[in-house]
């Protein structure tokens, strides 16, 4: 508890933060009465420090019997223009000294005044890197959480619109926001997220990722049951669906929950294009999902094991290529995606300057040299290249089919089209298998919802769309049965 | 005790049925589908009384124990269609198989339902495509030819494995529902598998003397089926639906032997 005695006070910060070097005390005198004001270096704004807290100090006059008068003085008769809170537990204060409040210490007061300056340096708002659209807003999340609370509040006006501010991690203290629309939101779902946000077993959440496992149903899952998004419209629209979704300060990247499988397919911009457009771009991904995923293990399997299954000019062309080839075609097929991977993962992670040129040269490797010294074959390089071009369209399945993709290789190897299909039974099973919090990831294909295919199969007018809206309470598991 | 939807209780047994027509090596003939049709009419009869009476428990562990049985049956019958076929590696995939099968059993019992829910759309948007696909080769004429009915009765009730996971989903589901599942059961084997029949009879009276399942024969010689054919699809549903429904025989096998009344 914050003490009578400013030195008190003070000794008993320092002692338990351990004086750190970015903390600034600053001892004044109000009417005759010892006063110090601590605040957090580089966390709070030093002109908004003289401006709205000593200038407004400098100028009360009187006489107070003691601290706790000053203090009630200070709340009830000096107007300041930022959140101003009381504490008095030492717990607290620490708390919000380093969240960036200014906290102003009375002598004789036994709680202390806490000023929301913060004045840290951010970075501004900017396009999302991850999800680019063409028509949609170029604004996307940032990493202050209240920042990010300003985007979607500005988008949804409604007084329905409910933020609620949670800590987690026990060293880091870091503030989530869940946020919802209350008329839509199912009340079990919301007290579910509550309970497992208080109950986070970590020390610190630095990023989404930190969270994600702990709400899911599994942590192992190839599909994520829990969506992510750096756009507050994307966010305002799952929200307007009756999901919940969750800000998280010092990532730009929120939670959504839940999200269906199929909702991976779709972008902000399918509902900016005409639907005939829109329809045809959708099904395009669901054919270069299939690709991305299914096409190089298919070739391996109809070259090693039905070549059957094509006619007499593919067969030709197929065998001529492969006898040039210096390695088995599972070997030529799985060396590739092996140096797709790591042509990748240098550019990713390298400084951008020098990622440019590694994926530069690592294209001129594999797809000239490469051919060239015969090492491996056209088709070979041609089938990997369309499939890994493929998995681009749908980014968030792409740590899915990174691992998949060598998996169905090396299962076509050893098995042939009966092995590809056990292994797409397997996966399909496993979707089907998800769900986060009673929302079946498969849905509404199964569980099946007639009503809700059309936006599957298609992209339906805004007309009809705004006839039924969706809510994602509609594809509840039921306790006793699915419907 | 895991209750699942009308579509998915349909799925379920309707697929069971057809991973088990898929590899079997019944004949071509107008008498054979309505052999067929006749055998599910009765197997309909059957699964209405047992449904309606109680059964004691000793019967009710061996109905579980037959299911897993019929279970290592359909992976047994997978493995004799890719040797006749000349699939790669029949044994491979086999243990494959069953390791896909131990691993679906990890997932819930819903999963394997909502699994075939998925399975039933595509084979139905593909049983739509097999007569537009053969509307140019059919020859009504070998409708006419002569056939087993007897032998299409008896081979309906040989691929009829799917009647231990149907009847003991049907006890354990509300009456409308349950109703709904029957019609759709009844529906899907005993008009659409002898509709099938009934087109390959028409496609090619040769598959009467093809050892394997004469379904991939019918398939061969469609007119989409020159450019790439149709058979790998086929053969990735037989696989698919065999190991779906091995796993969920088992898994109903369990729950039956474990929530006793």
């Amino acid at each position: 508890m914050v003490s009578g005695d400013l030195n008190i006070t003070l000794n008993a910060i320092s002692a338990q933060t351990g004086n750190p070097a970015d903390l600034v005390t600053l001892r004044l005198t109000v009417c005759g009465i010892s006063c110090a004001l601590l605040t957090c270096e580089g966390m709070v704004s030093a002109a908004q420090t003289a401006e709205q807290i000593l200038e407004p100090l400098r100028q009360i006059t009187g006489s107070f019997s003691g601290g706790t008068a000053l203090i009630r003085h200070i709340r009830q008769n000096v107007p300041f223009a930022c959140d101003i809170q009381e504490a008095s537990r030492l717990s607290d204060v620490i708390r919000l000294l380093f969240s960036g409040f200014a906290i102003l210490a009375v002598d004789g007061a036994g709680q202390v005044l806490c000023f929301g300056i913060q004045g840290y340096a951010v970075r501004g708002i900017s396009e999302p890197s991850g999800e680019l659209n063409i028509y949609g807003a170029k604004e996307g999340f940032t990493e202050p959480v209240r920042t990010n609370i300003s985007l979607i509040r500005r988008r949804m006006r409604s007084p329905l619109m409910r933020f609620e501010m949670h800590r987690a991690g026990t060293v880091s203290q870091t503030e989530l926001c869940i946020c919802w629309l209350d008329d839509r939101i199912p009340p079990d779902l919301l007290d579910e997220i509550r309970r497992k946000l208080d109950s986070l077993p970590l020390e610190t959440v630095l990023s989404s990722g930190y969270v994600r496992p702990f709400l899911e149903q599994s942590d192992t899952a190839l599909v994520h049951s829990i969506g992510t998004t750096e756009r507050p419209d994307v966010f305002c629209a799952k929200i307007l669906e009756g999901r919940v979704g969750i800000l998280i300060d010092g990532t730009p990247f929120a939670l959504v929950i839940p999200q269906l499988f199929c909702e991976t397919f779709q972008t902000l911009d399918d509902y900016n294009y005409p639907p005939a457009y829109a329809t045809l771009l959708r099904w395009l991904k669901y054919a270069a999902a299939l690709i991305s995923l299914l096409l190089p293990g298919a070739y391996l399997a109809v070259a090693l094991h039905h070549p059957e299954l094509l006619n007499e000019t593919l067969l030709r062309l197929l065998t001529d290529s492969e006898q040039q080839g210096a390695f088995s075609i599972a070997a030529e097929m799985l060396g590739i995606l092996f140096m797709y991977e790591t042509v990748r993962e240098a550019g990713l992670r390298l400084p951008k300057a020098v990622g440019g040129a590694v994926s530069l040269i690592g294209g001129l490797l594999i797809g000239d040299a490469a051919v060239q010294s015969g090492l491996v074959s056209t088709p070979v390089l041609t089938v990997t290249a369309l499939s890994v071009t493929a998995g681009f369209i749908i980014p968030a399945h792409h740590p899915a089919l990174t691992v998949l993709r060598p998996a169905f290789v090396l299962i076509a190897a050893v098995a042939g089209i009966p092995g590809i299909a056990l292994l797409l039974m397997l996966l399909i099973s496993h979707i089907c298998g998800l769900e986060v919090m009673g929302y079946p990831s498969a849905a509404p294909v199964s569980p099946l919802i007639p009503a809700h295919l059309r936006e599957i199969f298609g992209r339906i007018g805004f007309t009809r769309l705004s006839q039924g809206n969706f809510r994602v309470s509609e594809v509840r598991r039921k306790p006793e049965q699915e419907g | 005790m895991p209750q699942i939807s009308v579509t998915q209780g349909i799925a379920l047994a309707v697929l069971c049925r057809l991973a088990a027509f898929l590899t079997d090596p019944c004949g071509y003939t107008a008498p054979f589908a309505l052999g067929t049709f006749l055998a599910v009419c009765s197997q309909l009869l059957l699964v209405l009384l047992l449904c309606k009476i109680r059964l004691p428990q000793f019967l009710r562990i061996l109905s579980g124990a037959a299911a897993v049985v019929w279970a290592g049956v359909l992976c047994l019958r997978l493995h004799r269609l890719l040797c006749v076929l000349h699939a790669p590696v029949p044994l491979v995939t086999l243990g494959l198989l069953l390791v896909t099968v131990c691993l679906m059993l990890r997932h819930p019992f819903a999963a394997a339902a909502r699994t075939a829910a998925v399975f039933l759309m595509l084979s139905a948007a593909a049983l739509i495509l097999l007569p537009v696909s053969t509307v140019g080769t059919a020859e009504p004429v070998y409708l006419h030819m002569h056939g087993d009915l007897f032998g299409g009765f008896l081979c309906a009730w040989a691929i009829s494995g799917d009647l231990f996971l149907l009847v003991p989903l049907l006890r354990r589901t509300k009456t409308p529902d349950a109703r709904r599942i029957l019609t759709g059961w009844s529906i899907g084997c005993g008009l659409v598998i002898p509709a099938v029949i009934l087109l390959g009879t028409m496609q090619n009276g040769r598959l009467l003397g093809f050892g394997g399942a004469p379904f991939f024969m019918l398939l061969a010689r469609t007119p989409l089926s020159d450019a790439l054919r149709t058979d790998g699809f086929w053969l990735l549903l037989a696989v698919s639906l065999t190991a779906l429904s091995a796993a969920a025989l088992v898994q109903n096998a369990f729950i039956e032997m474990r929530d006793r009344e």
